[in-house]
């Protein structure tokens, strides 16, 4: 790069002193954040218990919308949580360079998320107190769930997705949790200890450890692609015009990276500004999440097109009056939200300033999340409104229950966030430190 | 006890502690307790069925109740009776909700006077209930009147003997809003005589109706209709319709005419006028008057083309057995009896006389009172001369607020006692409130036609502390000194149909029926010389013309208080809970109004706040509203309240406030159709609470129809699931776009399947259904059996509003074409389709539905967990979520009228129609003790079983000899959204369009 005017870190110790200073005792301000995310969080959950209590008449769902904001959010979270693993494992696969700064904070968003995601399907469930329906367990009645629904496929593919990303995400961490438990004297060195596994650094363990993420980082890249995969199939496999067309598998897997890597932004951005870690997430970081970006951007526009194409080439009057309801009847904001957000607002990166333009980047990505967030919004409403029998043809509008829940989504997102951000280093140092010494060696090679 | 330290009997005192505790934490034990002395005709778990008379309505017809240990569940029609026939209508299977109303009137009350002016009523006992009574009595002598509804049978006299010992004979009226009064006054004019004969509709061959609702309300609306359907058996019958709306009676018609309103007259007669020329047989006497009123000269005034007129007089000169049918009140104005002179005219110069038209059997109507008589009746009570007002089984401050009886009655100068059973208007105002029970608690008989004697029983002990009005008054007569026979209601009764044993014959048939030979009846005098005009229309000849039409589902309004009357979608409009000013969209536009704006609608007799719903089936120029609404409002203590607004404005307005009291001169019936209306948009926006948002059915096949001309070209079957190119015929899909149902079926890929093949090979069922579009008429009385039989919940309007209305069968209104050339009006009843390859069950992750071996789409509620995925995933949308735990919530007793069989659903769970499997597993039981399998015509399920056109027909696909097999093999069966393959279990049978091609 050319223009790097960003600071360089000069030492191991300085790469350790700037990373974990994260780990120093919080601000006001930190606290009042964790606190404020917290209450809302508590809010969302009294709003659930109100809804278990009466059932999901506080919704607004109904005939014939029998999925919204519950399912909506569901999709959004899991694609959220597509960009850890991206990065972490098909990055790591392909050893691009540039993912090592973030892959630690995006990992963690993909735990974070994936457990959020699988919260929602059991808010959205009429009983919640009987999910283990759909759980294969042994009983004396020999009921067994229905392997042929994409939501028992679902739960296997979320639960896999879930235990690995856990997994991927703690076996990266061992090492960088030692190093916190060398540098903190308070009662969190106990727990670095408990957590670090007895890590010591010592060459053998430093070649399980590394063999350990190769084969983890093998086992996720096919998530990556079938998590989402089988998502997209909840709505595939249905017969509901607007859901069942066969590009949803990779349209979803395009949508989920793309909604992941601006989510990634969207966190990272503050954390730099406020732990001054400008020399480790640098322009060029964002410049390639950028790229990315363009990329499933162009994914998810070319999908959109293909819809309606299929729409009016098909001649399927059930599916020309679901996307004539789409664009331009009852839900029609919604969808020109959409597409704003997730086709137009992304054009202007196509221009390098921008994408090395930390606030503007920034930005693009709030505009993203809200436009994948109604991507799956208007997929499901408008499918669902307009759908076979003219008749039973309805409307669906969320309730104050529905958007209090949604909104507690995204404060336990961040009061986990914010939690984890304090009690490991937000940037993997042992990978940040080998590429340290990678570009020392490469340097001296050349003098 | 040295033996017991501290440490044991701390260790005891903790054990009895934690043991009284674990006791206390238990659910208190209900066993069931078996009869001490078990009925000897009563077997827990086995329903017992007794014969009645259905009294929601004046028609009387006479019913089957089945009771479960002691009380009733499900009201069918009784398959003797002459006038039910084994059907019922939309009323009546709901007619028991009445009884089970909690909030009924528990016992007597007595009218409290508060010092801020307003009425309240507070409890008092029987005895002194009973004591006020005769005290007012004794005050007043020979000043008690009694106003009640329409009474035919022993207690009518009963009434009689106690007014007569009350020393007021004869001092009563029988006063229902709609009485006849001006057919009974044209057949006088016509004929000379105030009977009302039988129309036979099922012998017509030519039908035309001006503005009758005969599937609604009038005379007998159940009997109409079965009659109605069997006219119109496989395109056979035509029907024409006048009148300014296309309702429920109309959209079954062929042919709408919609002449300006009040001229519907002429055109009876100008058409009357044609059909003479046409036959050449007119009376003698008549020739003047049908020479006045030729089609060309009443052109310009009605609006109606001549040659339409001639057309349909052609058509009515060529045919068998026409018949016109006279007016019934939504075009009844001043000139009401002339009208329905006309109309009998008609059917002099047509020759249906003694054919269609047969005097002899007449309705029993002649005691009925006129409106005007209601108008006398409240200038007496103003000067004084009626002292003790007695109001049974009738609500005239709701049905006639023109009269001002209840401003006479809450001036309290009257000492009003009313017999109702559920709070009214006109109890509201009383002075006493002596609760009767209602007709299933109570004795009675009616004659609703002569030779129709029926009886009523109770089906129940009176759940309330209610008495038989009959024995109240009788009671009053003894305390009063006068003599009158003794024993109660029921020995009277008893004695009246001859002693104990013909009483038990005719109890256990339901009554007596006889033929009564048919009378000839000849022209009056004066027929030839009637001058016939329209109606006189007050108002502004530029607003729209007023109409008020009688309620379908709440006939006058007596049954507003029936949630599950309200919550069953309009057969036309498909609202619920409430009342809409309905426009024509055009007249709409014209006037500035949108759907849902709050329109303030005015005449001299009063003015409302309505909401506007325009829609097409309606005359330009006109706004239309029901009665029925605006009726006391059910107590707020109803389900679910205070988890959402029940608001008062739900429950409408009272369209009778409207009506001017102007009245037929001749007749002395009120005149509905004598006003326009003034009509202000407050530009305020209210809710719609409606079913259907689009009656477009964009062309998806849903129900579809062929024309008479195409009919005889349908292929046969021939191969099962072949041939959708036998649609093509059809004019309106000629065109360059094929719909996916359309065409043949190579092009459309639509797989050949045997339905009859979804089932385990070993089973010896398959259940499937076949529904005749062309019988259906919508009249949802198959939505109110389903409601009684699987207790379906009333889920309230604030949920119905946003779309969540429980009901696992609806009628689905697609309006095709509404024109003076042709009607067509579809209605697709949607259900489960039962499919062989059923979406909803591949996509459920805890099988809690799935495929039963005898075919059955099951569902499993206690296994459903509410993913809802098979609702999304059910192309006919049949499946319904239980969002709340509705039945929970249902008030005590009306819990009762829950059918034993059925399980009450909870909260998250998935329903929908299950095909009665209660009715098809009761029926295997008994087959299975026979060692047998079921037959054809076993099981019917509730739907089914009370379409009075019977369109439905259900039963075993494997049995090729079985009804439903042969239906589903005749050249108009289809199948809706067959191209998914979902393999449906139910047919339909395309509609028959018999209008000429225009």
């Amino acid at each position: 790069m050319a223009a790097v005017t960003e600071p360089v870190p000069q030492t191991p110790d300085q790469i350790n002193d700037d990373i974990l200073r994260v780990l120093e005792p919080p601000t006001p301000l930190y606290v009042l954040g964790v606190l404020f995310c917290a209450t809302l969080v508590g809010v969302g959950l009294v709003a659930f218990l109100y809804q278990t209590y009466w059932g999901m008449g506080p919704t607004g769902l109904t005939h014939p919308v029998m999925w919204g904001v519950y399912i909506t959010t569901f999709v959004f979270w899991v694609g959220i949580a597509h960009a850890g693993t991206l990065i972490s494992a098909i990055l790591f696969l392909f050893r691009a360079k540039w993912r090592n700064a973030v892959n630690r904070g995006a990992e963690s968003m993909t735990v974070f998320a994936v457990l959020i995601a699988a919260m929602f399907p059991l808010i959205h469930i009429g009983r919640v107190y009987k999910f283990y329906f759909m759980v294969p367990y042994p009983n004396q009645r020999g009921l067994w769930p229905n392997f042929k629904s994409p939501l028992v496929w679902d739960l296997f593919a979320i639960n896999t997705y879930m235990i690995t990303s856990i997994m991927f995400f703690f076996v990266g961490l061992i090492p960088d949790l030692a190093a916190a438990r060398d540098r903190v004297r308070d009662w969190r060195r106990h727990l670095y200890r408990v957590l670090a596994l007895g890590w010591r650094g010592s060459s053998e363990q430093w070649r399980h450890w590394s063999r350990t993420v190769l084969h983890l980082s093998g086992l996720s890249t096919p998530l990556v692609l079938s998590v989402h995969s089988v998502v997209s199939w909840d709505f595939a496999t249905s017969l509901v015009p607007g859901w069942h067309t066969t590009i949803f598998a990779p349209y979803f897997v395009a949508g989920a990276i793309f909604s992941g890597v601006a989510m990634v932004i969207t966190v990272l951005v503050p954390v730099r500004k406020a732990f001054g870690l400008e020399a480790y997430l640098r322009k060029e970081h964002f410049d390639n999440m950028g790229k990315l970006i363009l990329l499933t951007s162009s994914i998810v526009g070319y999908s959109y097109g293909m819809e309606y194409f299929m729409a009016w080439y098909s001649a399927n009057p059930y599916e020309q009056m679901s996307f004539w309801f789409r664009g331009f009847g009852y839900h029609w904001t919604s969808t020109w939200i959409m597409i704003s957000c997730n086709v137009l607002s992304p054009l202007p990166l196509w221009f390098k300033w921008c994408r090395t333009n930390i606030a503007w980047m920034w930005v693009t990505s709030i505009f993203i999340n809200i436009g994948m967030w109604f991507e799956r919004y208007v997929i499901i409403m408008t499918g669902l409104s307009h759908e076979y029998d003219p008749a039973a043809w309805g409307y669906y509008v969320p309730s104050v229950v529905e958007l209090t829940i949604l909104v507690a989504s995204f404060a336990l997102f961040l009061t986990m966030f914010l939690i984890f951000l304090r009690l490991a280093p937000v940037i993997a140092l042992q990978e940040v430190k080998e590429l340290w010494y990678a570009d020392r060696s490469h340097a001296k090679g050349h003098h | 006890m040295p033996e017991i330290d501290r440490r044991d009997f701390l260790k005891i005192v903790g054990m009895s502690a934690g043991a009284a505790a674990t006791v206390a934490c238990k659910e208190p034990i209900h066993h069931i307790i078996p009869y001490l002395n078990q009925p000897e005709e009563v077997v827990p778990g086995i329903a017992t069925y007794y014969n009645t008379t259905c009294r929601i309505c004046p028609a009387g017809c006479s019913v089957r109740v089945k009771t479960r240990e002691g009380r009733p569940i499900k009201v069918d029609g009784n398959p003797d009776g002459p006038l039910a026939r084994t059907h019922l209508c939309v009323r009546g299977e709901l007619g028991l909700m009445r009884t089970y109303d909690h909030t009924r009137f528990k016992g007597p009350m007595k009218r409290v006077d508060n010092p801020d002016g307003s009425i309240s009523h507070v409890a008092v006992s029987w005895d002194e209930g009973m004591t006020l009574l005769v005290d007012a009595l004794r005050a007043n002598p020979g000043k008690a009147f009694f106003l009640g509804g329409h009474e035919t049978g022993t207690a009518d006299a009963l009434i009689d003997q106690a007014l007569a010992a009350f020393g007021s004979a004869g001092q009563r009226l029988r006063f229902e809003p709609y009485a006849y009064e001006a057919l009974r006054s044209g057949d006088e004019l016509v004929f000379g005589t105030r009977a009302v004969p039988q129309f036979k509709i099922g012998e017509a061959d030519v039908l035309i109706a001006f503005g009758t609702d005969f599937l609604e309300t009038w005379l007998s609306p159940l009997a109409n209709q079965i009659d109605f359907s069997d006219a119109r058996r496989d395109g056979s019958g035509y029907a024409v319709f006048v009148g300014p709306r296309l309702g429920l009676s109309a959209a079954n018609t062929d042919q709408w005419l919609a002449p300006n309103p009040g001229t519907e007259v002429l055109v009876a007669i100008a058409l009357a006028s044609e059909v003479a020329r046409r036959k050449g047989t007119a009376p003698e006497a008549l020739r003047g008057v049908l020479a006045k009123y030729t089609a060309a000269s009443v052109a310009e005034r009605t609006g109606i083309a001549a040659s339409m007129l001639e057309k349909i007089a052609e058509r009515i000169a060529n045919a068998s057995a026409p018949l016109a049918l006279p007016p019934g009140v939504e075009v009844q104005g001043t000139n009401a009896a002339r009208f329905a002179a006309a109309v009998q005219i008609l059917n002099v110069v047509a020759g249906s006389v003694g054919k269609t038209v047969v005097f002899g059997a007449d309705h029993n109507l002649a005691k009925l009172a006129r409106f005007q008589d209601l108008s006398e009746l409240a200038g007496k009570m103003r000067g004084g001369e009626v002292g003790v007002l007695l109001v049974h089984d009738t609500n005239p401050a709701l049905t006639a607020p023109q009269v001002g009886i209840a401003d006479a009655i809450a001036s309290g100068k009257v000492f009003t006692v009313s017999f109702a059973s559920a709070p009214d208007e006109t109890s509201k105002l009383a002075n006493l409130v002596l609760p009767d029970h209602t007709a299933y608690e109570n004795w009675g008989d009616v004659e609703p036609v002569r030779g129709v004697k029926q009886l009523q029983q109770p089906m129940l002990r009176p759940l309330f502390d209610t008495r038989a009005t009959v024995d109240v008054l009788f009671d009053a007569s003894r305390a009063l000194g006068a003599s009158v026979p003794e024993g109660s209601l029921r020995d009277l009764l008893r004695a009246a149909w001859g002693g104990q044993a013909s009483f038990d014959a005719a109890l256990a048939r339901g009554g007596e029926w006889q033929s009564v030979a048919a009378t000839t009846v000849g022209l009056a005098a004066g027929a030839g010389s009637i001058d016939f005009e329209p109606s006189a229309l007050a108002g502004n000849a530029a607003d729209p013309v007023l109409v008020v039409y009688p309620s379908h589902h709440l006939y006058d309004g007596r049954l507003a208080r029936v949630q599950a009357l309200q919550e069953i979608p309009d057969p036309v409009t498909k609202t619920m809970w409430g009342s809409y000013a309905e426009l024509h969209p055009e007249t709409a536009t014209a006037l500035g109004i949108e759907l849902g704006d709050v329109l303030v609608v005015s005449t001299e007799g009063g003015e409302v706040e309505i909401t506007a719903y325009p829609h097409t089936a309606i005359r330009h120029g006109v706004i239309a509203i029901q009665v029925g609404q605006g009726t006391v409002p059910r107590d707020p203590d109803a389900p679910l309240s205070g988890q959402g607004t029940w608001g008062r404005e739900v429950f409408g307005v009272n369209a009778f406030q409207l009506i001017p009291g102007k009245l037929d001169p001749e007749s002395g019936a009120l005149a509905w159709l004598s006003t326009h209306a003034t009509v202000k948009n407050t530009k305020v926006r209210a809710n719609v609470t409606r079913a259907q948002i689009t009656f477009d059915q964009e062309d998806r096949g849903f129900g579809r129809a062929i024309t008479l001309a195409a009919l005889p070209k349908l292929e046969p079957w021939g191969r099962v699931g072949e041939a959708e190119a036998r649609v093509r015929p059809q004019a309106e899909h000629d065109g360059h776009h094929v719909a996916p149902w359309q065409g043949d079926a190579e092009h459309l890929m639509i797989k050949q399947y045997d339905p009859a093949a979804d089932a385990h090979p070993d089973s010896p069922y398959r259940w499937g259904m076949s529904i005749d579009q062309d019988a259906c008429t919508g009249c949802n009385a198959c939505i109110a059996a389903c409601i009684t039989e699987n207790n379906l919940p009333v889920v309230g309007p604030t949920n119905v509003r946003i779309g969540r209305e429980m009901h696992w069968i609806r009628v689905e209104r697609f309006v095709e074409i509404t024109d003076e050339n042709e009607v067509d009006v579809r209605h697709t009843p949607m259900l489960c389709q039962h499919c062989g390859a059923a979406p909803c069950e591949s996509v459920c992750p805890a099988l809690a539905t799935y495929h039963s071996i005898e075919g059955l789409n099951v569902m499993v509620p206690n296994r459903c967990i509410g993913t809802r995925f098979c609702a999304n995933n059910c192309p006919y949308k049949a499946r319904r979520f239980n969002h709340w735990s509705y039945n929970w919530y249902v008030p005590e007793p009306e819990n009762l009228t829950l059918n034993p069989d059925v399980m009450v659903r909870a909260k998250g769970v998935m329903e929908k129609c299950t095909f009665c499997v209660q009715r098809i597993n009761g029926a295997k039981d008994v087959a299975k003790r026979e060692n047998r399998i079921v037959g054809d015509g076993e099981i019917q399920v509730a739907c089914a079983s009370a379409c009075p056109s019977n369109a439905i027909t259900f039963g075993n696909l494997r049995d090729p000899e079985s009804a439903v097999a042969k239906v589903r093999t005749i050249p108009r069966a289809y199948r809706i959204l067959e191209h998914l393959y979902t393999r449906p279990a139910v047919s339909y049978l395309m509609s028959i369009r018999r209008a000429e091609e225009a």
